[in-house]
Protein backbone atom coordinates (compact mmCIF):
# COMPACT_ATOMS: atom_id res chain seq x y z
CA UNK A 1 0.00 0.00 0.00
CA UNK A 2 1.47 3.39 -0.90
CA UNK A 3 2.11 5.78 1.98
CA UNK A 4 -0.85 8.09 2.65
CA UNK A 5 -0.37 11.68 1.52
CA UNK A 6 -1.54 14.76 3.35
CA UNK A 7 -4.13 15.78 0.74
CA UNK A 8 -5.38 12.37 -0.44
CA UNK A 9 -8.92 12.65 -1.72
CA UNK A 10 -9.32 16.38 -1.11
CA UNK A 11 -10.60 18.63 -3.88
CA UNK A 12 -9.27 22.08 -4.55
CA UNK A 13 -9.91 24.57 -7.34
CA UNK A 14 -7.12 26.38 -9.18
CA UNK A 15 -7.56 29.22 -11.64
CA UNK A 16 -4.54 30.23 -13.70
CA UNK A 17 -1.80 27.92 -14.96
CA UNK A 18 1.10 30.27 -15.52
CA UNK A 19 4.45 29.61 -13.88
CA UNK A 20 2.96 30.09 -10.42
CA UNK A 21 -0.19 28.06 -11.11
CA UNK A 22 1.77 25.14 -12.56
CA UNK A 23 4.18 25.04 -9.64
CA UNK A 24 1.22 25.05 -7.24
CA UNK A 25 -0.57 22.33 -9.22
CA UNK A 26 2.52 20.14 -9.09
CA UNK A 27 2.95 20.47 -5.32
CA UNK A 28 -0.73 19.87 -4.55
CA UNK A 29 -1.06 16.80 -6.78
CA UNK A 30 2.20 15.43 -5.34
CA UNK A 31 0.36 15.44 -2.00
CA UNK A 32 -2.60 13.60 -3.51
CA UNK A 33 -5.07 16.49 -3.96
CA UNK A 34 -7.59 16.35 -6.80
CA UNK A 35 -7.49 19.57 -8.78
CA UNK A 36 -10.26 21.26 -10.74
CA UNK A 37 -8.58 23.83 -12.97
CA UNK A 38 -9.37 26.56 -15.44
CA UNK A 39 -7.05 28.75 -17.42
CA UNK A 40 -7.47 31.13 -20.30
CA UNK A 41 -5.29 28.98 -22.52
CA UNK A 42 -7.64 26.00 -23.01
CA UNK A 43 -5.15 23.94 -25.02
CA UNK A 44 -2.59 24.15 -22.25
CA UNK A 45 -5.19 23.16 -19.67
CA UNK A 46 -6.45 20.25 -21.76
CA UNK A 47 -2.92 18.92 -22.22
CA UNK A 48 -2.31 19.09 -18.49
CA UNK A 49 -5.63 17.40 -17.71
CA UNK A 50 -4.86 14.56 -20.11
CA UNK A 51 -1.40 14.12 -18.70
CA UNK A 52 -2.43 14.01 -15.04
CA UNK A 53 -5.07 11.70 -13.55
CA UNK A 54 -5.67 14.02 -10.57
CA UNK A 55 -6.36 17.10 -12.70
CA UNK A 56 -9.76 17.85 -14.18
CA UNK A 57 -10.20 20.79 -16.56
CA UNK A 58 -13.38 22.86 -16.19
CA UNK A 59 -15.05 24.96 -18.89
CA UNK A 60 -15.22 28.15 -16.80
CA UNK A 61 -13.96 29.59 -13.49
CA UNK A 62 -17.36 29.13 -11.86
CA UNK A 63 -17.20 25.36 -12.28
CA UNK A 64 -13.79 25.19 -10.62
CA UNK A 65 -15.41 26.41 -7.42
CA UNK A 66 -18.44 24.16 -7.49
CA UNK A 67 -17.20 20.88 -6.09
CA UNK A 68 -14.08 21.97 -4.24
CA UNK A 69 -13.20 23.01 -0.68
CA UNK A 70 -11.72 26.30 -1.87
CA UNK A 71 -10.47 28.01 -5.01
CA UNK A 72 -6.92 29.27 -5.35
CA UNK A 73 -6.44 32.02 -7.91
CA UNK A 74 -3.07 32.48 -9.56
CA UNK A 75 -3.48 35.06 -12.31
CA UNK A 76 -1.01 37.74 -13.32
CA UNK A 77 -2.81 41.05 -12.88
CA UNK A 78 -5.41 42.76 -10.74
CA UNK A 79 -7.61 43.11 -13.85
CA UNK A 80 -7.45 39.40 -14.63
CA UNK A 81 -8.23 38.62 -10.99
CA UNK A 82 -11.34 40.78 -11.12
CA UNK A 83 -12.51 39.06 -14.31
CA UNK A 84 -12.05 35.48 -13.13
CA UNK A 85 -13.75 36.16 -9.79
CA UNK A 86 -16.62 38.45 -10.70
CA UNK A 87 -17.28 38.02 -14.44
CA UNK A 88 -21.02 37.75 -15.06
CA UNK A 89 -20.73 36.83 -18.77
CA UNK A 90 -22.92 34.01 -20.03
CA UNK A 91 -19.98 31.99 -21.38
CA UNK A 92 -17.63 32.65 -18.55
CA UNK A 93 -19.05 33.07 -15.09
CA UNK A 94 -16.54 34.04 -12.40
CA UNK A 95 -15.46 31.91 -9.44
CA UNK A 96 -17.80 33.77 -7.10
CA UNK A 97 -20.83 32.39 -8.95
CA UNK A 98 -19.83 28.80 -8.21
CA UNK A 99 -18.60 29.26 -4.65
CA UNK A 100 -21.09 27.99 -2.03
CA UNK A 101 -22.08 30.19 0.94
CA UNK A 102 -19.14 30.48 3.37
CA UNK A 103 -16.91 29.06 0.63
CA UNK A 104 -13.28 30.15 0.36
CA UNK A 105 -11.60 32.13 -2.41
CA UNK A 106 -7.86 32.53 -2.02
CA UNK A 107 -5.81 35.17 -3.86
CA UNK A 108 -2.38 33.54 -4.27
CA UNK A 109 -1.13 35.99 -6.93
CA UNK A 110 0.79 39.24 -6.45
CA UNK A 111 -2.16 41.59 -6.13
CA UNK A 112 -2.01 45.17 -4.87
CA UNK A 113 -3.03 45.17 -1.18
CA UNK A 114 -5.83 47.70 -1.79
CA UNK A 115 -7.22 45.57 -4.63
CA UNK A 116 -7.29 42.36 -2.63
CA UNK A 117 -9.03 44.24 0.24
CA UNK A 118 -11.68 45.68 -2.03
CA UNK A 119 -12.35 42.28 -3.66
CA UNK A 120 -12.57 40.76 -0.18
CA UNK A 121 -15.30 43.27 0.67
CA UNK A 122 -17.28 42.47 -2.44
CA UNK A 123 -16.98 38.74 -1.80
CA UNK A 124 -17.99 39.18 1.84
CA UNK A 125 -21.13 41.00 0.74
CA UNK A 126 -22.07 37.83 -1.14
CA UNK A 127 -21.51 35.70 1.98
CA UNK A 128 -18.25 34.15 0.76
CA UNK A 129 -14.82 34.34 2.38
CA UNK A 130 -11.61 35.80 0.93
CA UNK A 131 -8.03 35.19 1.94
CA UNK A 132 -4.83 36.61 0.48
CA UNK A 133 -1.82 34.32 0.47
CA UNK A 134 0.72 35.40 -2.15
CA UNK A 135 2.67 32.36 -3.31
CA UNK A 136 5.78 34.03 -4.67
CA UNK A 137 8.82 32.13 -5.83
CA UNK A 138 10.41 32.52 -2.41
CA UNK A 139 7.17 31.64 -0.59
CA UNK A 140 6.95 28.36 -2.52
CA UNK A 141 8.94 26.08 -0.26
CA UNK A 142 9.50 28.98 2.17
CA UNK A 143 7.19 31.11 4.31
CA UNK A 144 3.67 31.95 3.12
CA UNK A 145 2.00 34.91 4.85
CA UNK A 146 -1.78 34.94 5.00
CA UNK A 147 -4.30 37.74 5.43
CA UNK A 148 -7.80 36.84 6.61
CA UNK A 149 -9.58 35.37 9.60
CA UNK A 150 -8.02 32.65 11.73
CA UNK A 151 -10.86 30.21 11.01
CA UNK A 152 -10.61 30.72 7.25
CA UNK A 153 -6.88 30.12 7.48
CA UNK A 154 -7.48 26.92 9.47
CA UNK A 155 -9.64 25.63 6.62
CA UNK A 156 -7.16 26.32 3.84
CA UNK A 157 -4.16 25.47 5.99
CA UNK A 158 -3.48 21.88 4.82
CA UNK A 159 -3.27 23.07 1.21
CA UNK A 160 -1.00 26.03 1.91
CA UNK A 161 1.08 23.85 4.19
CA UNK A 162 1.78 21.62 1.19
CA UNK A 163 3.10 24.68 -0.69
CA UNK A 164 5.35 26.31 1.91
CA UNK A 165 7.42 25.16 4.88
CA UNK A 166 5.80 27.79 7.11
CA UNK A 167 2.30 29.20 6.86
CA UNK A 168 1.92 32.29 9.02
CA UNK A 169 -1.21 34.23 9.87
CA UNK A 170 -0.12 37.80 9.18
CA UNK A 171 -3.34 39.62 10.14
CA UNK A 172 -6.64 40.69 8.58
CA UNK A 173 -7.33 40.40 4.86
CA UNK A 174 -4.72 42.27 2.77
CA UNK A 175 -1.91 41.53 5.24
CA UNK A 176 -0.34 38.83 3.08
CA UNK A 177 -0.12 41.14 0.08
CA UNK A 178 1.05 44.04 2.27
CA UNK A 179 3.90 41.93 3.66
CA UNK A 180 4.88 40.86 0.16
CA UNK A 181 4.88 44.52 -0.92
CA UNK A 182 6.96 45.64 2.08
CA UNK A 183 9.40 42.81 1.40
CA UNK A 184 9.77 43.89 -2.21
CA UNK A 185 10.30 47.53 -1.16
CA UNK A 186 13.04 46.50 1.25
CA UNK A 187 14.66 44.19 -1.30
CA UNK A 188 14.72 46.91 -3.98
CA UNK A 189 16.42 49.35 -1.66
CA UNK A 190 18.90 46.73 -0.47
CA UNK A 191 19.90 46.18 -4.09
CA UNK A 192 20.34 49.92 -4.53
CA UNK A 193 22.38 50.20 -1.32
CA UNK A 194 24.56 47.36 -2.52
CA UNK A 195 25.06 48.93 -5.97
CA UNK A 196 26.04 52.22 -4.35
CA UNK A 197 28.39 50.44 -1.96
CA UNK A 198 30.09 48.64 -4.85
CA UNK A 199 30.33 51.90 -6.81
CA UNK A 200 31.84 53.64 -3.79
CA UNK A 201 34.32 50.79 -3.35
CA UNK A 202 35.32 50.95 -7.03
CA UNK A 203 35.75 54.75 -6.83
CA UNK A 204 37.99 54.19 -3.79
CA UNK A 205 40.16 51.71 -5.65
CA UNK A 206 38.68 48.58 -4.01
CA UNK A 207 37.85 45.50 -6.11
CA UNK A 208 34.26 44.25 -5.97
CA UNK A 209 35.46 40.76 -5.01
CA UNK A 210 37.43 42.11 -2.06
CA UNK A 211 34.40 44.01 -0.78
CA UNK A 212 32.04 41.02 -1.15
CA UNK A 213 34.46 38.64 0.56
CA UNK A 214 35.04 41.06 3.42
CA UNK A 215 31.34 41.68 4.04
CA UNK A 216 30.04 38.12 3.61
CA UNK A 217 30.09 37.40 7.37
CA UNK A 218 29.29 40.93 8.51
CA UNK A 219 25.99 42.45 9.59
CA UNK A 220 25.19 43.34 5.96
CA UNK A 221 25.94 39.83 4.65
CA UNK A 222 23.14 37.58 3.44
CA UNK A 223 21.31 36.45 0.36
CA UNK A 224 21.09 39.90 -1.28
CA UNK A 225 24.80 40.58 -0.83
CA UNK A 226 25.86 37.15 -2.04
CA UNK A 227 23.42 36.81 -4.97
CA UNK A 228 23.05 40.39 -6.25
CA UNK A 229 26.60 41.33 -5.24
CA UNK A 230 27.96 38.41 -7.28
CA UNK A 231 25.85 39.43 -10.26
CA UNK A 232 26.99 43.05 -10.01
CA UNK A 233 30.64 42.05 -9.75
CA UNK A 234 30.34 39.72 -12.78
CA UNK A 235 27.92 41.95 -14.73
CA UNK A 236 25.68 38.86 -15.09
CA UNK A 237 22.10 40.08 -15.48
CA UNK A 238 20.16 37.15 -16.93
CA UNK A 239 17.30 35.40 -15.05
CA UNK A 240 15.93 36.08 -11.59
CA UNK A 241 13.74 39.07 -10.76
CA UNK A 242 13.66 41.60 -13.59
CA UNK A 243 13.76 45.38 -13.50
CA UNK A 244 10.25 45.40 -15.00
CA UNK A 245 8.92 43.27 -12.13
CA UNK A 246 10.72 45.37 -9.54
CA UNK A 247 9.40 48.63 -11.06
CA UNK A 248 5.86 47.28 -10.72
CA UNK A 249 6.53 46.12 -7.14
CA UNK A 250 8.02 49.51 -6.20
CA UNK A 251 4.92 51.22 -7.59
CA UNK A 252 2.69 48.92 -5.53
CA UNK A 253 4.73 49.86 -2.46
CA UNK A 254 4.47 53.58 -3.24
CA UNK A 255 0.73 53.20 -3.65
CA UNK A 256 0.52 51.37 -0.32
CA UNK A 257 2.50 54.18 1.36
CA UNK A 258 0.29 56.84 -0.24
CA UNK A 259 -2.92 55.17 0.92
CA UNK A 260 -1.44 54.74 4.40
CA UNK A 261 -0.55 58.46 4.41
CA UNK A 262 3.20 58.09 4.88
CA UNK A 263 6.02 59.52 2.81
CA UNK A 264 9.05 57.31 2.22
CA UNK A 265 11.87 59.15 0.48
CA UNK A 266 14.15 56.14 0.07
CA UNK A 267 11.39 54.15 -1.59
CA UNK A 268 10.47 57.06 -3.88
CA UNK A 269 14.07 57.49 -4.99
CA UNK A 270 14.41 53.74 -5.48
CA UNK A 271 11.24 53.58 -7.59
CA UNK A 272 12.64 56.38 -9.81
CA UNK A 273 15.71 54.26 -10.50
CA UNK A 274 13.67 51.27 -11.68
CA UNK A 275 11.59 53.56 -13.89
CA UNK A 276 14.76 55.07 -15.39
CA UNK A 277 16.11 51.60 -16.18
CA UNK A 278 12.77 50.56 -17.64
CA UNK A 279 12.73 53.65 -19.88
CA UNK A 280 16.31 52.83 -20.89
CA UNK A 281 15.13 49.40 -22.17
CA UNK A 282 16.76 47.49 -19.32
CA UNK A 283 13.37 46.08 -18.30
CA UNK A 284 14.17 42.45 -18.97
CA UNK A 285 17.51 42.42 -17.18
CA UNK A 286 17.95 41.27 -13.60
CA UNK A 287 17.50 43.97 -10.93
CA UNK A 288 21.22 43.77 -10.17
CA UNK A 289 21.77 45.64 -13.46
CA UNK A 290 21.09 48.78 -11.42
CA UNK A 291 24.87 48.76 -10.89
CA UNK A 292 25.31 49.90 -14.51
CA UNK A 293 23.30 53.08 -14.00
CA UNK A 294 24.89 53.83 -10.65
CA UNK A 295 28.44 53.23 -11.90
CA UNK A 296 27.73 55.36 -14.99
CA UNK A 297 26.34 58.23 -12.91
CA UNK A 298 29.65 58.36 -11.11
CA UNK A 299 31.52 58.73 -14.38
CA UNK A 300 29.00 61.29 -15.60
CA UNK A 301 29.55 63.56 -12.65
CA UNK A 302 33.33 63.56 -12.94
CA UNK B 1 9.37 33.44 48.47
CA UNK B 2 11.61 31.57 46.04
CA UNK B 3 12.34 33.32 42.77
CA UNK B 4 10.76 31.74 39.70
CA UNK B 5 13.28 31.44 36.86
CA UNK B 6 11.44 29.12 34.49
CA UNK B 7 7.91 28.73 33.18
CA UNK B 8 6.49 25.45 31.87
CA UNK B 9 3.55 26.03 29.52
CA UNK B 10 0.75 23.74 28.51
CA UNK B 11 -0.16 24.52 24.88
CA UNK B 12 -3.81 23.65 24.12
CA UNK B 13 -6.23 26.13 25.70
CA UNK B 14 -3.39 28.10 27.27
CA UNK B 15 -1.50 29.41 24.22
CA UNK B 16 -3.87 28.31 21.47
CA UNK B 17 -7.57 27.50 21.59
CA UNK B 18 -8.43 23.90 20.81
CA UNK B 19 -11.83 22.23 20.64
CA UNK B 20 -13.01 19.57 18.16
CA UNK B 21 -16.42 21.26 18.27
CA UNK B 22 -15.10 24.10 16.12
CA UNK B 23 -14.62 21.66 13.24
CA UNK B 24 -17.79 19.61 13.66
CA UNK B 25 -19.95 22.68 14.08
CA UNK B 26 -19.10 23.54 10.48
CA UNK B 27 -19.97 19.98 9.38
CA UNK B 28 -23.20 19.19 11.26
CA UNK B 29 -25.71 21.83 10.25
CA UNK B 30 -29.40 22.31 10.95
CA UNK B 31 -31.82 23.14 8.13
CA UNK B 32 -31.38 26.87 8.69
CA UNK B 33 -27.60 26.51 8.28
CA UNK B 34 -26.56 26.97 11.92
CA UNK B 35 -24.49 24.42 13.87
CA UNK B 36 -26.40 21.34 15.02
CA UNK B 37 -25.06 21.13 18.58
CA UNK B 38 -26.98 17.95 19.33
CA UNK B 39 -25.34 16.00 16.52
CA UNK B 40 -21.95 17.55 17.30
CA UNK B 41 -22.25 16.30 20.89
CA UNK B 42 -23.43 12.89 19.80
CA UNK B 43 -20.52 12.50 17.38
CA UNK B 44 -17.90 13.55 19.93
CA UNK B 45 -19.30 11.32 22.69
CA UNK B 46 -20.17 8.27 20.58
CA UNK B 47 -17.76 8.17 17.61
CA UNK B 48 -14.65 10.36 17.84
CA UNK B 49 -14.44 10.25 21.63
CA UNK B 50 -11.72 11.74 23.82
CA UNK B 51 -10.79 8.20 24.93
CA UNK B 52 -10.01 7.47 21.31
CA UNK B 53 -8.21 10.74 20.53
CA UNK B 54 -6.03 10.33 23.65
CA UNK B 55 -4.34 7.41 21.86
CA UNK B 56 -2.99 9.94 19.37
CA UNK B 57 -1.59 11.99 22.25
CA UNK B 58 0.06 8.74 23.36
CA UNK B 59 1.86 8.26 20.06
CA UNK B 60 -0.54 6.63 17.59
CA UNK B 61 -0.36 8.25 14.14
CA UNK B 62 -3.45 9.84 12.54
CA UNK B 63 -3.48 7.05 9.93
CA UNK B 64 -3.54 4.32 12.59
CA UNK B 65 -6.12 6.22 14.60
CA UNK B 66 -8.49 6.41 11.66
CA UNK B 67 -7.80 2.81 10.61
CA UNK B 68 -8.76 1.60 14.10
CA UNK B 69 -12.00 3.56 14.32
CA UNK B 70 -13.50 3.30 10.85
CA UNK B 71 -14.26 -0.46 11.05
CA UNK B 72 -16.34 0.28 14.18
CA UNK B 73 -18.31 3.04 12.42
CA UNK B 74 -17.93 2.41 8.69
CA UNK B 75 -20.95 4.61 7.92
CA UNK B 76 -19.09 7.61 9.41
CA UNK B 77 -15.77 7.07 7.63
CA UNK B 78 -15.65 10.53 6.06
CA UNK B 79 -16.49 12.26 9.35
CA UNK B 80 -13.79 10.28 11.15
CA UNK B 81 -11.22 11.11 8.49
CA UNK B 82 -12.03 14.79 8.90
CA UNK B 83 -10.86 14.64 12.53
CA UNK B 84 -7.16 14.64 11.62
CA UNK B 85 -7.33 15.88 8.02
CA UNK B 86 -9.01 19.06 9.19
CA UNK B 87 -7.41 19.16 12.64
CA UNK B 88 -6.37 22.80 12.20
CA UNK B 89 -10.03 23.81 12.07
CA UNK B 90 -10.29 22.78 15.72
CA UNK B 91 -7.88 25.59 16.47
CA UNK B 92 -9.61 28.91 15.85
CA UNK B 93 -6.55 30.88 16.87
CA UNK B 94 -3.99 31.93 19.43
CA UNK B 95 -4.77 33.19 22.94
CA UNK B 96 -3.05 36.48 22.25
CA UNK B 97 -2.54 37.85 25.81
CA UNK B 98 -0.78 34.62 26.79
CA UNK B 99 1.41 34.62 23.68
CA UNK B 100 2.40 38.21 24.47
CA UNK B 101 3.15 37.35 28.11
CA UNK B 102 5.27 34.39 27.05
CA UNK B 103 7.30 36.61 24.74
CA UNK B 104 7.70 39.23 27.47
CA UNK B 105 8.95 36.63 29.96
CA UNK B 106 11.39 35.24 27.43
CA UNK B 107 12.73 38.69 26.67
CA UNK B 108 13.18 39.31 30.40
CA UNK B 109 15.43 36.25 30.53
CA UNK B 110 13.04 33.68 32.03
CA UNK B 111 13.51 30.23 30.53
CA UNK B 112 10.35 29.11 28.76
CA UNK B 113 9.48 25.44 28.25
CA UNK B 114 6.49 23.52 26.90
CA UNK B 115 4.80 20.32 28.08
CA UNK B 116 1.88 19.31 25.92
CA UNK B 117 -0.47 16.40 25.44
CA UNK B 118 -0.37 16.46 21.68
CA UNK B 119 0.24 13.95 18.89
CA UNK B 120 3.55 14.25 17.06
CA UNK B 121 2.13 14.83 13.57
CA UNK B 122 -0.56 17.28 14.62
CA UNK B 123 1.88 19.21 16.81
CA UNK B 124 4.33 19.50 13.90
CA UNK B 125 1.57 20.98 11.77
CA UNK B 126 0.44 23.34 14.50
CA UNK B 127 3.99 24.60 15.01
CA UNK B 128 4.25 25.48 11.37
CA UNK B 129 1.08 27.53 11.69
CA UNK B 130 1.92 29.27 14.98
CA UNK B 131 5.51 30.51 15.01
CA UNK B 132 5.46 31.24 18.75
CA UNK B 133 5.41 27.47 19.36
CA UNK B 134 8.93 27.31 17.94
CA UNK B 135 10.73 29.44 20.48
CA UNK B 136 10.52 27.28 23.59
CA UNK B 137 13.94 26.45 25.04
CA UNK B 138 12.63 22.91 24.71
CA UNK B 139 9.29 21.16 24.58
CA UNK B 140 8.09 17.71 25.61
CA UNK B 141 5.31 16.33 23.42
CA UNK B 142 3.33 13.42 24.89
CA UNK B 143 3.04 11.62 21.54
CA UNK B 144 6.82 11.41 21.19
CA UNK B 145 7.28 10.09 24.75
CA UNK B 146 4.31 7.68 24.69
CA UNK B 147 3.13 9.00 28.03
CA UNK B 148 1.06 12.01 28.91
CA UNK B 149 0.02 14.37 31.67
CA UNK B 150 -0.99 13.85 34.45
CA UNK B 151 1.44 10.90 34.64
CA UNK B 152 4.12 12.10 37.10
CA UNK B 153 6.72 10.39 34.92
CA UNK B 154 6.33 12.96 32.15
CA UNK B 155 6.87 15.78 34.65
CA UNK B 156 9.96 13.96 35.92
CA UNK B 157 11.14 13.72 32.32
CA UNK B 158 10.82 17.51 32.00
CA UNK B 159 12.76 18.06 35.22
CA UNK B 160 15.60 15.83 34.04
CA UNK B 161 15.70 16.90 30.43
CA UNK B 162 15.29 20.63 30.94
CA UNK B 163 17.35 20.77 34.14
CA UNK B 164 14.64 22.77 35.89
CA UNK B 165 13.97 22.92 39.63
CA UNK B 166 10.24 22.41 40.32
CA UNK B 167 10.22 24.90 43.20
CA UNK B 168 11.58 27.59 40.87
CA UNK B 169 9.30 26.71 37.92
CA UNK B 170 5.78 27.95 37.29
CA UNK B 171 3.60 25.35 35.54
CA UNK B 172 0.53 26.71 33.75
CA UNK B 173 -2.19 24.28 32.60
CA UNK B 174 -5.97 24.27 32.22
CA UNK B 175 -6.45 20.75 33.68
CA UNK B 176 -6.88 20.33 37.44
CA UNK B 177 -5.51 16.77 37.28
CA UNK B 178 -2.31 17.99 35.59
CA UNK B 179 -1.93 20.78 38.12
CA UNK B 180 -2.34 18.29 41.00
CA UNK B 181 0.42 16.07 39.57
CA UNK B 182 2.78 19.01 39.16
CA UNK B 183 2.04 20.35 42.62
CA UNK B 184 2.85 16.97 44.19
CA UNK B 185 6.30 17.19 42.57
CA UNK B 186 6.87 20.63 44.05
CA UNK B 187 6.09 22.88 41.07
CA UNK B 188 4.65 26.34 41.54
CA UNK B 189 1.35 26.05 39.62
CA UNK B 190 -1.44 28.02 38.08
CA UNK B 191 -4.71 26.43 36.98
CA UNK B 192 -5.48 28.36 33.81
CA UNK B 193 -8.99 29.76 33.59
CA UNK B 194 -8.57 32.69 31.24
CA UNK B 195 -5.69 35.13 30.69
CA UNK B 196 -6.66 37.74 33.31
CA UNK B 197 -6.07 35.65 36.42
CA UNK B 198 -3.00 34.05 34.84
CA UNK B 199 -1.39 37.39 34.02
CA UNK B 200 -2.14 38.54 37.55
CA UNK B 201 -0.31 35.49 38.91
CA UNK B 202 2.64 36.16 36.58
CA UNK B 203 2.80 39.75 37.81
CA UNK B 204 2.68 38.64 41.43
CA UNK B 205 5.65 36.37 40.71
CA UNK B 206 7.45 39.31 39.01
CA UNK B 207 7.59 37.39 35.70
CA UNK B 208 6.04 40.21 33.69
Amino acid sequence: MPAPKSLDGRRIGLVGLGRRGLAVARKLTDEGARLHVWTQNTEKAAALGEAHPLIEVEPCPRDVARYTEATLIAVNSDEALERVVFDPEEDRYGVLHGTPPDGLIVDIGETAPATTRSFADRVRQSGRIWLDAPVTETALGGTISIGGTDMALARIWPFLNALGTKVLHAGPVGSGQAIRTCGAAIHGQMVQALAEGLALAAASGVEADALLAALADSAVGGAVLSESGRRMADREFRAGRTVREQAELANQALELARSAGIELTGLANNADHWQTLLDGSQGDLNISSLIIEIAESRKGSQ
Amino acid sequence: MTTIDAVLFDVGNVLIEWDPRHLYRSIFLTKDGSADEERVNWFLTEVCTMDWHVQHDLGRSPEEQVAVLIPQHPEHAALIQAFYERFQEMIPGAIAPMVAAKRQMKEAGTRIYGLTNFGVETFDDTRRRFDFLNDFEDVVVSGAERMKKPDPAIFQLCINRFGITPERTLFIDDSAANIASAKALGFETHLFDGPDACLQKCRALALI
